[in-house]
């Protein structure tokens, strides 16, 4: 059995990683100096495109690196239906976006700010998948089916001429989904199996696990694959645990092509710019195809032998915060304890979102409710202190005062 | 002044048998100061005829004396010219300590008492180009981070250069830094550096000296391109036990050495650990996770007519912990991590002259030697773990005979390598990568010493197979030196080298956080290399010389990373680069036998490579380099060390753009979902080293003085890195996200002073 993300290029991360503590280390003892304003850099586009034969929109989303000319707006929360904008990108407009199938058909892809009343999806082109879409809707013109075992070329130009072009083969697979039974994964002492039939023209198996910090995908070359609980992500600044109690992961297993895998087992050197594998012409990122093969969710808990950890409920504070909370250990560093877990909201639909916090040598404690289960999405952060049985403190920002009762020990 | 009375010790005078017919004897000894150090370029006389030199250990070897009682008169610069009487046996061998007393300097010492140094004995007798050598006294002069340290003097000779305050790595005349052969009593050492190349391996107490040879070398020395330094272990020749305890900011060290009752077994050993992290933990609640310590030993032994040595090593870097401890609540992390490399040697050696073979004299040199380096590196606990181990078996050995006009030897390698590299998960059940290799590389040579009248020639050649990558090289080697003047030499040499062991590193990252080596088979090259050196040596005086070597030189199947290789195939993980360079060295040298010594280094070099069809210049094409080194030892027992290092900037590749990078959520079909975080945004570069950095420049200061306390000398010492506090550049970081765009630098080395205490007994 074999995984990537491999050889080198995990190697490129770590020294990577290692020069940037060096650079921080260097920064925090004042060894930086002389910044100074530069000339604009070169901008170049960049391209980032799926196929995926079950999806009914296909999207290629647009965009040119950035050069300084351009002000981020980093108080946006990220957008699924405006990814460049909220999401630090320079969004290129008015390109034309040309998706060619194996028989000649071709579809030009609609620029979504085109026609959404919102004007939200600024460089996102979307086309419609014609094998499962009855029609295309809002994007006349703009549907194609595709089709797994086909070929595909992508030509991408924009305004002021830039040609991007690339190919993908589609992995021939049936897009139907075997689901991953939702379970309780004591990362502790569990570990997640996976497996999958073998899908012809696929160049990898992605294994993907929604972590709070963000996705941890594998690229596999077998048919199974077991994963610890305990297990890591080395490729994420801090090394965070992939599975964190209390939170609900998605996992996916899919087949990729040849372009989606060398892009995401690839990376540029910090220091050099160079190192990333992208197939295109004429620009960066990756025309790929993707076709989802077994998906699901666990929902992480962990051993429980700490007095921090357990049910709580709120006994004061605003109706606005939820009515318990599930707290864990996640580590411990030093005095400090990192604490995860999630809080009750009723609603039995939706993963409870998650919670995620820090317990000092004093016992002081500082919880982040999240709105789902990113850490991108901080609703509520509560101060306070663990006194053996009660939280007692305050909501950041209102003072309002906060106590929520242990009522029993987490997973008893 | 200081004028001491005369003090001779006669250390256990002890006679071997005598060997069956022999009519005349030797004296073998060792010349020490009255501190114990070892006295260099010390003349040996009887009866007014100079017997012998004592080389960089303060070792002589008399031979061919009449038996009985004979005046052995000793003499060195700085020291009382002393006799002593010796009995010598019949066929059989004396062993001595002189220990010489200490006098001012105040009668022309240049003119008057001066012995032969090292220098001028190599440019009297040896072809060698590109050569300098460095005692342990000068070492300890020289000012640097916190503590004397060997490959950072490397670092300021001719031909060589550093890539920057943090990399106690080197090139030598645009040579990659895994083309330097490291010899410590000849065994190989594959990673001499502690704290990801900040500090060098060696301790400085446990060595004697150091030769580098820049180019040229001789057939005896191959596997790698560049240069070859060779570091000599230090020998205590004192009865009894004597050695030094050192505190720097850096570290502890002690050193212990001595020869035990018969004079004939000398014992040396040194260990060393850095501290911080025991002070970080017993006056903060914060835990420094690394530290490193190393030890060193050396044994030599006289057996009969010749010399048993053995060396042994043992260095650990040691960095674990939770390196993220201190983030903030946002972020769930905490990633353990333990990381630990280091090299363990040992090796004997046995060395014998032979008094009649094939009618000259002769010595038999054998050696065998075990090296290892490893590396482990665990991130989280099992979830990635890289693991590279290099061992080195050799066996070695040769033999020279000592004619009037030729001096031929010859030799033989035989190197067993085992390298193992893993990258595995045991959490996520994978093997990413592994590579087991074990090749055996097998070396015959033969070279000679030919003079006659004004010329020196060293023709020789060295023939080498690599068992795994099914290579056999023949590597013909020439020296000439032309003595135009008893003073002034002209020389010229060229050769052919080859190297196996291929350190895998992006030269482009400016500092060395770890290597790790792998081996040619038939998929990964034996890199080649060919160089032609043409230069003249002129002594100005006794103890002063001026060198100018003009070099070139061609690479072949140099081997570098691919960084777009396929996982499924073996073979594309490296691609080929060829490349050349050229340029001109020059030296004035003031060796060290009076009050001031030093040097003065500038380098001229140009180097390119070419790399898929596209030129560019290595990380290493510094243009040019200027070192300036000096210690002054002072009447009043002050020693002052300064340098001023000059260089033009290296290449860097300039970012020109930063990537956002999208993420793929198959479950939302979009390209934000799926987890949080912001999205990764990468680095764009422009053409590979298309730009420089500007220019390097940093003087560094050190005073010391040593004291006489009872039967101690304490030397206290304070050095000054980086007096003036230059800002030179160690690399660029780009922010295109801000608008406008900004480039911010971040510095080498600040002003850090440093101060410490030395006491030797």
């Amino acid at each position: 059995m074999r995984a990537s993300r491999a050889g080198r290029a995990a190697l490129r991360s770590v020294q990577g990683a290692g020069l940037a503590a060096l650079l921080a280390t260097a920064g925090a003892n004042g060894c930086e100096f002389d910044e100074q304003t530069v000339a604009p850099g070169d901008a170049r586009l960049a391209v980032h495109a799926v196929l995926n034969p079950g999806a009914g929109d296909q999207t290629v989303l647009v965009e040119r690196t950035l050069t300084g000319n351009a002000q981020m707006d980093d108080g946006l929360r990220p957008d699924p239906l405006d990814p460049i904008v909220s999401r630090r990108g320079v969004p290129v407009s008015g390109a034309r976006v040309v998706v060619y199938g194996p028989s000649g058909d071709s579809a030009v892809a609609v620029e979504d700010r085109t026609v959404r009343a919102d004007r939200k999806g600024a460089g996102v082109y979307r086309f419609r998948n014609a094998a499962t879409s009855p029609g295309p809707g809002p994007f006349a013109g703009a549907f194609i089916p595709i089709l797994a075992g086909a070929q595909y070329r992508l030509r991408v130009t924009s305004p002021e001429g830039d040609l991007v072009t690339g190919e993908t083969t589609v992995p021939q697979a049936r897009p139907v989904v075997v689901p991953i039974p939702q379970r309780n994964f004591n990362r502790d002492t569990d570990s997640l199996f996976l497996f999958w039939e073998r899908v012809p023209l696929a160049e990898r198996y992605e294994l993907r696990f929604d972590a709070p910090h963000g996705a941890f995908a594998l690229y596999v070359d077998s048919l199974e694959y077991l994963i610890a609980g305990g297990v890591r992500d080395p490729f994420s600044e801090g090394f965070p645990a992939v599975f964190v109690p209390g939170f609900t992961e998605a996992v996916t297993v899919g087949a990729v092509d040849r372009n989606y895998f060398d892009y995401y087992r690839s990376a540029n050197d910090p220091f050099t710019g160079h190192g990333l594998i992208s197939h295109l012409d004429g620009g960066f990122g990756f025309f790929g195809s993707y076709v989802l093969l077994r998906a699901g969710a666990v929902q992480v808990t962990a051993t429980v032998d700490e007095a921090i950890e357990g049910t709580y409920a709120r006994v004061v504070g605003p109706f606005s915060l939820p009515g318990g909370l599930v707290l864990y250990v996640e580590s411990h560093s030093g005095v400090r304890t990192q604490i995860t877990g999630n809080a009750a909201t009723g609603s039995i639909s939706q993963a409870p979102p998650g919670v995620i916090g820090v317990l000092d040598g004093q016992l002081q404690i500082v919880l982040a409710l999240l709105a789902g289960q990113s850490i991108a999405d901080t609703v509520a952060v509560l101060d306070g202190r663990f006194d053996g049985a009660s939280i007692t403190g305050t909501v950041r920002g209102s003072g309002a005062p906060i106590e929520y009762r242990q009522i029993r020990r987490a997973g008893r | 002044m200081l004028v001491c009375a005369a003090l001779l010790a006669v250390g256990g005078a002890r006679t071997t048998p005598a060997q069956g017919g022999d009519t005349t004897g030797t004296v073998r000894g060792v010349v020490v100061s009255p501190a114990g150090d070892s006295l260099a370029g010390a003349e040996i006389r009887t009866n007014g005829v100079r017997r012998a030199t004592t080389d960089d250990r303060g070792r002589f070897t008399a031979r061919n004396l009449p038996p009985g009682r004979i005046t052995l008169q000793v003499r060195a610069f700085g020291y009382r010219d002393t006799s002593l009487p010796v009995d010598v046996p019949r066929g059989g061998t004396v062993a001595v300590t002189v220990r010489l007393d200490a006098v001012a300097v105040v009668l022309r010492p240049v003119r008057t008492v001066a012995g032969r140094s090292v220098e001028r004995e190599r440019f009297e007798t040896s072809p060698d180009v590109g050569t300098f050598a460095v005692s342990g006294s000068t070492l300890s002069a020289v000012p640097g981070l916190g503590e004397a340290d060997v490959l950072r003097t490397v670092q300021l000779l001719p031909g060589v250069l550093a890539r920057n305050d943090f990399d106690a790595g080197y090139n030598v005349r645009g040579g990659e830094s895994d083309q330097n052969l490291i010899l410590l009593d000849g065994i190989p050492v594959y990673n001499p550096f502690h704290l990801g190349g900040l500090f060098g391996t060696f301790i400085d107490d446990a060595v004697e000296r150091v030769d580098l040879l820049a180019g040229g070398f001789s057939a005896a020395h191959g596997g790698r391109l560049s240069s070859v330094l060779d570091v000599t272990s230090a020998e205590q020749g004192q009865q009894g036990v004597h050695g030094s305890v050192g505190v720097s900011l850096l570290s502890t060290s002690l050193a212990l050495g001595g020869a035990l009752g018969d004079g004939r077994t000398t014992w040396n050993v040194a260990a060393r650990r850095t501290y911080a992290d025991a002070l970080a933990r017993a006056v903060t609640d914060d835990e420094l996770p690394y530290h490193f310590y190393d030890a060193q030993l050396h044994v030599a032994r006289a057996m009969g007519a010749g010399v048993l040595s053995l060396t042994a090593y043992h260095g650990r870097d040691l960095l674990s912990g939770d390196f993220f401890s201190s983030d903030d609540s946002t972020r769930v992390r905490s990633g353990d991590i333990e990381f630990g490399w280091g090299n363990d040697l040992a090796g004997l050696s046995f060395e014998r002259p032979i008094r009649r073979l094939l009618g000259d004299s002769a010595t038999l040199v054998q050696r065998a030697s075990v090296s290892r380096f490893g590396t482990a590196l665990d991130i989280g606990a099992g979830s990635l773990v890289f693991a590279n181990r290099v061992t080195d078996v050799r066996l070695g050995g040769s033999l020279t005979w000592h004619g009037e006009t030729h001096a031929p030897s010859v030799g033989y390698e035989v190197a067993r390598h085992q390298v193992h590299y893993a990258l595995s998960s045991d959490a996520a059940t994978a093997n990413l990568f592994a590579l087991g290799q074990r090749p055996v590389a097998a070396a015959l040579y033969a070279e000679d010493v030919w003079k006659r009248g004004d010329l020196v020639v060293r023709p020789g050649v060295r023939v080498e197979h690599v068992s795994d990558a099914a290579w056999t090289g023949v590597s013909p080697r020439l020296a000439l030196k032309y003595f135009v003047t008893p003073d002034v030499a002209v020389t010229a040499a060229g050769g052919r080298y080859a190297q196996w062991m291929h350190a895998i590193r992006n030269e482009d990252l400016p500092i060395r956080i770890f290597d790790f080596w792998v081996a040619s088979d038939r998929y990964v090259p034996v890199s080649t290399a060919t160089d032609a050196v043409l230069g003249t040596e002129a002594w100005l005086s006794a103890r002063r010389f001026v060198r100018v070597e003009a070099f070139w030189k061609r690479y072949g199947r140099l081997t570098e990373a691919d960084s777009a290789d396929d996982p499924d195939v073996r073979g594309d993980e490296f691609r080929a680069v060829t490349g050349h360079s050229y340029g001109l060295d020059l030296l004035l040298r003031q060796v060290e036998t009076g009050p001031l010594s030093g040097w003065v280094a500038y380098s001229f070099a140009v180097s390119r490579r070419t790399k898929g069809g596209a030129d560019y210049a290595p990380a290493q094409d510094r243009r040019h380099n200027l070192n300036i080194v000096a210690t002054y030892r002072s009447a009043r027992r002050y020693v002052f060390g300064a340098r001023f290092g000059l260089g033009t900037g290296t290449p860097y590749t300039p970012i020109l753009s930063q990537l956002v990078r999208r993420t793929y959520d198959p479950l939302g079909n979009d390209w934000v979902g799926g987890g949080g975080g912001d999205p990764l945004v990468e680095a764009v570069g422009g053409a590979r080293n298309s730009r420089r950095y500007p220019l390097y420049h940093r003087f560094d200061l050190s005073v010391s003085r040593p004291f006489v306390k009872r039967r101690a000398i304490l030397t206290p010492f304070l050095q000054v890195v980086n007096a003036y506090n230059r800002k030179n550049v160690f690399i660029y970081t780009f922010d295109y996200e801000a608008s406008p765009p900004t480039r911010e630098s971040v510095s080498q080395f600040p002003l850090l002073p440093s101060v410490g205490l030395k006491v030797e007994f």
